[in-house]
């Protein structure tokens, strides 16, 4: 199993993707948390601690960027190791701005296989 | 009070060309309209001829009735319009009213003249009304002409002067009937490209939904696409228990099936955005011979399962043009990867790439099935399925990659065609200009 007790939030609001990341990320040993809502999201990484945190932009509530900003103006309590987007959104601005808001990376849910995206997981924790 | 203004044949057919060109070499019905009304007077100089007044009336079909349309600029216009208890837009005639002039000229397609306004204001307003109005503007005579389209009368113009009928020549009368024909062509021209502008607008419009409606459904298509993917990889890799050969099997294809609609999808999504203009693309100088070279690196392998000979060949050390990287690389990892699928085993797959004057030339040949000529015209087009290749081919694509292909190359200003013979092979040569 690769890298036990790295902790993992999975921040996503369709419920099957959610689940779907979740169960993939356990099966690969990590400690999973999840949150569907924006303000949830938010809160959630407010606390902080986790070692990736998995960000999708569409969200209800309050959005991926929005939560971004938001987290330069109050930062974590506790940091986070690492900030990746996840997202469908191939348009490059979007991608650009968030990456100006301090996320490390970019997923794009539809392009990887489960492998590729546990893949790309493990190079974020590194 | 009239200058001598001598009509001769010459003059009347100079002013008529004179007066159809104005016309005709306006489309929009409004200009048209006035223009009817004003180009006469002014410019073929009738008011110094004692023509003061000017109006088109047209027939609206639906509400039976005879429209004022439009009316000259002329002070005597203006003080008619004072004068006048309805509006100039309100003054319609009702096709039943039989004893208005206006009317009898609409139905017997023949000119009249009148000395007296009510016969043309009856019966909306009165007669004390319309004389009112005709004192006002000091209009002693008006000749209706009606203005007829092959053969139909869709309208009557009013040419209001200030002397008598007796003091009209022979000359004046052959160039306002010669005129109400030439409004009549204008007017149906007019309306004819109005009604084109309008429904060109609609389509365009409805294309813009169509698009925005593909581009949408593609998006929405992608979150499930993304779960039935993971959750079909997690059955058949993270199953608890160990799945039989046959479920294994059947979740496989499930999952290849899956793979081939998000490839669709994918590919309708980027039709949507070409055809919406919307492709965006990261022009910048370009050398292609890299490009072509990583499109070689990862196709090798496939060559090397299939035992297909694979040669990238260029005599010339770089190839500079004007593109967006990315894109150029899915063009050749398009063409040189149908290449390599239509190949049988052990066949023979070349790509050359030469400088000629201003262009590069890359040409891609393959050992593959070949295709018909009458399939040739087919290839390029929208989910095109030949069956000569696919029935030689376990592999299915989704019939729009040589569509998209070729539309990016179009949108790099290259070109792309196919040389092909059943049994012996394809020869795709693609160019681009260099700079």
């Amino acid at each position: 199993m690769a890298s036990p007790h790295k902790k993992i939030l999975v921040v996503e609001d369709e419920d099957r993707l959610n689940d779907l990341y979740v169960q993939l990320l356990e099966a690969e040993g990590y400690a999973v948390d999840s949150a569907k809502t924006g303000n949830e999201a938010f809160e959630k990484i407010h606390e902080g601690g986790y070692d990736l945190v998995l960000l999708d932009i569409v969200l209800p509530e309050i959005d991926g960027i929005h939560i971004l900003q938001k987290l330069k103006k109050e930062p974590a309590k506790k940091k986070n190791v690492a900030i990746v987007l996840l997202t469908n959104l191939t348009e490059n601005e979007t991608i650009a701005k968030a990456l100006k808001e301090g996320v490390s990376g970019y997923l794009i849910k539809s392009r990887y296989t489960p492998d590729q995206f546990l893949d790309e997981v493990k190079k974020h924790l590194n | 009070m009239t200058k001598k203004y001598r009509l001769t044949p010459e003059h009347i057919y100079k002013a008529l060309i004179d007066l159809q060109k104005i016309l005709l070499d306006t489309l929009d019905f409004d200009k048209v309209i006035d223009k009817v009304v004003n180009a006469m007077l002014f410019d073929l100089g009738f008011v110094e001829l004692g023509y003061k007044v000017i109006v088109l009336t047209l027939y609206d079909e639906k509400s039976k009735v005879l429209k004022r349309i439009a009316l000259s600029q002329t002070e005597q216009a203006e003080r008619a319009l004072k004068a006048s208890s309805v509006p100039f837009r309100e003054i319609d005639i009702p096709i039943s009213a039989s004893d208005n002039f206006l009317i009898r000229t609409l139905k017997t397609k023949k000119p009249m003249v009148t000395h007296y306004w009510p016969d043309i204001f009856r019966p909306i307003l009165s007669d004390e009304d319309a004389l009112k109005n005709q004192t006002a503007a000091g209009i002693k005579t008006s000749m209706l002409f009606p203005i007829t389209v092959r053969n139909q009368a869709i309208g009557v113009m009013i040419f209001s002067m200030i002397k008598s009928e007796k003091e009209v020549t022979e000359g004046e009368k052959g160039l306002i009937q010669g005129f109400a024909d030439i409004v009549g062509l204008s007017i149906e021209n007019s309306k004819l490209f109005t009604a084109t502008k309008v429904a060109n607008e609609k389509l365009k419009q409805l294309d813009k939904l169509k698009d925005e409606f593909v581009s949408i459904a593609s998006h929405e298509l992608r979150t499930p696409l993304t779960a039935i993917k993971g959750y079909i990889w997690l059955a058949i890799n993270k199953s608890p228990t160990p799945l039989p050969d046959q479920v294994k099997k059947n979740l496989q294809i499930a999952l290849d099936s899956n793979e081939h609609l998000a490839y669709l999808v994918e590919d309708m999504l980027t039709i949507s955005r070409i055809e919406g203009k919307r492709f965006n693309m990261n022009m910048e100088k370009t050398d292609l011979i890299p490009v072509i070279d990583q499109v070689y690196n990862e196709l090798a392998i496939k060559a090397q399962t299939k035992e297909i000979e694979f040669s990238v060949t260029h005599e010339v050390p770089n190839c500079f043009i004007m593109g967006d990287k990315e894109k150029l690389r899915e063009i050749f990892m398009n063409i040189a990867g149908n290449a390599l699928k239509f190949t049988p085993e052990k066949g023979v797959v070349k790509v050359i790439i030469e400088k000629k004057d201003h262009e590069v030339i890359i040409s891609i040949r393959d050992t593959g099935p070949g295709i018909s000529k009458a399939n040739i015209p087919k290839l390029f087009q929208k989910f095109v399925r030949l069956s000569e290749s696919y029935a030689k081919t376990k592999e299915s694509g989704t019939g729009l990659g040589l569509y998209i292909t070729k539309q990016i190359i179009e949108l790099h200003k290259g070109k792309i065609s196919i040389e092909s013979e059943v049994d012996k092979g394809s020869t795709f040569t693609i160019t681009f200009p260099l700079v």
